[in-house]
């Protein structure tokens, strides 16, 4: 991630962090990511670009081993630290990738990441980074922006998020500009992102050396279908703004 | 929540204002401002203060998606101290006998705002400092002071609100090795090594040794003793009663479950102890308690405050240990480097502190830092001497 995207979230870590209690993604995003990881007892993890280090400190507390977090922008870390040194100890958060850290996870988890590469290079580099970040066999999860997304901008106001295609007429273009902007309870904060197709995505994180690649849409893992969602949810299930795919890094030849 | 809002003519960006209590902020939101080494800006130390001592105002301010600086109030001692004005700014002409607003929290030996990081940082902390002097104006304070800041964070600050740096103290601080004291041991000179060792072997033979375990485990009321007896013998003058209300304070506001105490024992006899808190990567000591009704001889304060915490902080990941103000000389002979500590001061009246005086001031004490500690001093010194040209 450039500088300029990571710094764009400088103030953003108490907004982030409410999101968490936000319907779209109390009752979807993170049960369906929680869903997906399974069991962590005892596995090494990297929660890369993790912000104020939720996902992190609910892993450490599901029983991960190490558990480090990856984010370049120190306002997150910030947060990410003061909070898990209260709520989840033995975290480790860290500003950059030292070599150290290479091959050396079973997880690598990505929420929210791929989106602010703002080049199909620098979408490359990133999808190598998580990717180098895995043991041979390891598992990598992200979630970039849903490639059907919905572009109006109206589309996921009421759940506390606007997503708006700088250009409407095209917005499935590789490297299009979108505007995430979150607002709720009187606080808001927005983000430059860039829209990446399946098509890109799937060849960047093939070059980077991950295999079966599986699309999972987001659901309410609460709920055996969508018409015994509540009622309000049904919108952004129908459409969700973001999507996981998952893959395991290649064994190393013999 | 009572909270009074400025006007901000220089930027609709923020929102500023004063509260009655910390209570009325968020925890969370407070503590993503603070950084590793400013743990007595932290929430839970303030709100122990505030749960000992009572509330005081906090002045805060807030951008479109929460708040981006805050810090505490209080007015400073009003007898000679380390917490008086005119003992800090000695030697530098101005109006330190009149009232100015203290910001930080109360008694802190190492001061930095919270505030974001990033592109607004340096408008956040203008903001700040614009609120701080109209709160100081309208209760008829001749200016408001951030003491004991680190020298960089000191001269960010008042290059933001166009304040003054003054030095006024030093910190001493160790970087911890991957071994601990071992480590830290083999990087000294033959002579230093084996003044330790036999400090050490000196504290053995008494029959002391240590333990470790958490504060809360701990009697309050000797705890509150043996760091009563210490403050007493260098002219502290609170009491037991006192130093038992701050420990009752760090319990309720739950800052103790930073806290490690390091205790040493003599049979089952308390001889003394040393209390730290881990915040970040950094070990900060804050209490040292001795009996010293008991005569002994065994250099347990350099046991329990240098030689076992280095142990303890590499055994927990820390990288920094961070000592006190005081008795910079002992800390230096046992590795310890020396940082530079400054107070901002802002004037209500610009023309009544003298900026090229403050200069002055600076390049003596530097000066005096310089012949008196050579080799130890850390590296902000020479930002120091860089800073204090006459034209610059």
């Amino acid at each position: 991630m450039s500088k300029n995207n990571a710094g764009q979230f400088n103030e953003l870590a108490t907004l982030y962090e409410d999101t968490a209690h936000w319907p779209f993604r109390k009752e979807i995003e993170i049960p369906s990511v929680l869903q997906a990881i399974g069991d962590v007892e005892g596995l090494s993890v990297l929660d890369f670009g993790c912000g104020t280090g939720l996902y992190s400190r609910w892993l450490k507390q599901r029983g991960a081993g190490r558990v480090v977090g990856y984010d370049p922008t120190k306002g997150m870390l910030n947060y990410a630290r003061r909070r898990a040194e209260k709520e989840s100890p033995g975290i480790s958060f860290v500003t950059r990738l030292s070599p150290d850290l290479i091959g050396q996870f079973d997880l690598v988890l990505a929420v929210h990441v791929l989106q602010y590469a703002s080049s199909g290079p620098e979408l490359q580099d990133m999808c190598a980074d998580m990717v180098g970040l895995l043991r041979p066999g390891g598992r990598l999860l992200t979630l970039p922006i849903h490639p059907s997304y919905d572009p109006r901008r109206s589309y996921y106001e009421r759940y506390g998020l606007r997503l708006s295609a700088d250009n409407l007429q095209k917005p499935y273009v590789d490297g299009g500009g979108v505007r995430i902007r979150l607002c709720k309870n009187g606080k808001q904060g927005s983000v430059f992102a860039s829209y990446w197709s399946a098509a890109s995505l799937e060849r960047a994180l093939g070059q980077a050396g991950l295999l079966s690649l599986k699309w999972r849409e987001l659901h309410a893992p609460e709920c055996a279908a969508l018409d015994q969602a509540p009622k309000e949810l049904h919108a952004y299930l129908q459409k969700p703004h973001s999507i996981i795919i998952e893959g395991v890094r290649a064994c190393d030849p013999q | 929540m009572n909270f009074f809002r400025f006007r901000s003519d220089a930027s609709h960006a923020f929102c500023s204002g004063v509260s009655q209590k910390l209570s009325d902020m968020d925890e969370h939101e407070w503590d993503a401002l603070v950084s590793d080494d400013n743990f007595y800006n932290s929430y839970r130390w303030l709100r122990g203060l505030e749960h000992s001592l009572g509330a005081t105002d906090v002045l805060s301010v807030h951008g479109s998606a929460g708040l981006v600086a805050a810090c505490t109030l209080w007015e400073g001692d009003q007898s000679p101290g380390m917490f008086f004005l005119p003992d800090c700014m000695a030697g530098v002409p101005g109006p330190w006998q009149e009232g100015f607003l203290w910001l930080g929290g109360r008694r802190n030996t190492h001061n930095e705002i919270p505030c974001i990081q990033g592109r607004r940082r340096h408008q956040a902390l203008a903001e700040l400092g614009r609120c701080a002097l109209e709160y100081a104006q309208q209760r008829g304070y001749a200016g408001f002071v951030m003491p004991y800041m680190p020298y960089q964070a000191a001269v960010e600050f008042a290059d933001a609100i166009g304040g003054a740096v003054v030095l006024h103290s030093a910190q001493a601080s160790l970087e911890v090795p991957d071994t601990g004291l071992a480590g830290m041991m083999a990087s000294w000179r033959a002579h230093d090594r084996n003044q330790t060792k036999s400090e050490i072997a000196a504290f053995r033979r008494m029959g002391s040794r240590v333990e470790w375990g958490a504060p809360d485990e701990l009697d309050d009321s000797v705890t509150a003793d043996l760091i009563t007896q210490n403050r007493s013998r260098y002219g502290g003058t609170q009491n037991r009663e006192w130093m038992q209300g701050i420990l009752a304070g760090q319990r309720k506001s739950g800052v103790s479950y930073f806290g490690a105490a390091a205790v040493s024992k003599r049979d089952e006899d308390m001889t003394a102890l040393a209390i730290f808190y881990r915040f970040g990567a950094t070990l900060h000591l804050r209490y040292f308690g001795a009996n010293y009704r008991l005569d002994l001889n065994d250099y347990r304060y350099f046991v329990l405050c240098y030689y076992e915490p280095l142990n303890y902080a590499a055994a927990n990941g820390l990288t920094k240990l961070r000592l006190s103000t005081s008795a910079l000389r002992a800390k230096v002979n046992r590795g310890a480097k020396i940082e530079p500590q400054a107070l901002v001061v802002k004037c209500a009246d610009e023309q009544k502190i003298c900026h090229s005086e403050a200069k002055r001031h600076n390049r003596r004490m530097l000066k005096e830092y310089q012949d008196e500690f050579p080799g130890h001093l850390s590296r902000d010194w020479e930002l120091v001497g860089s800073h204090q040209n006459p034209t610059n």
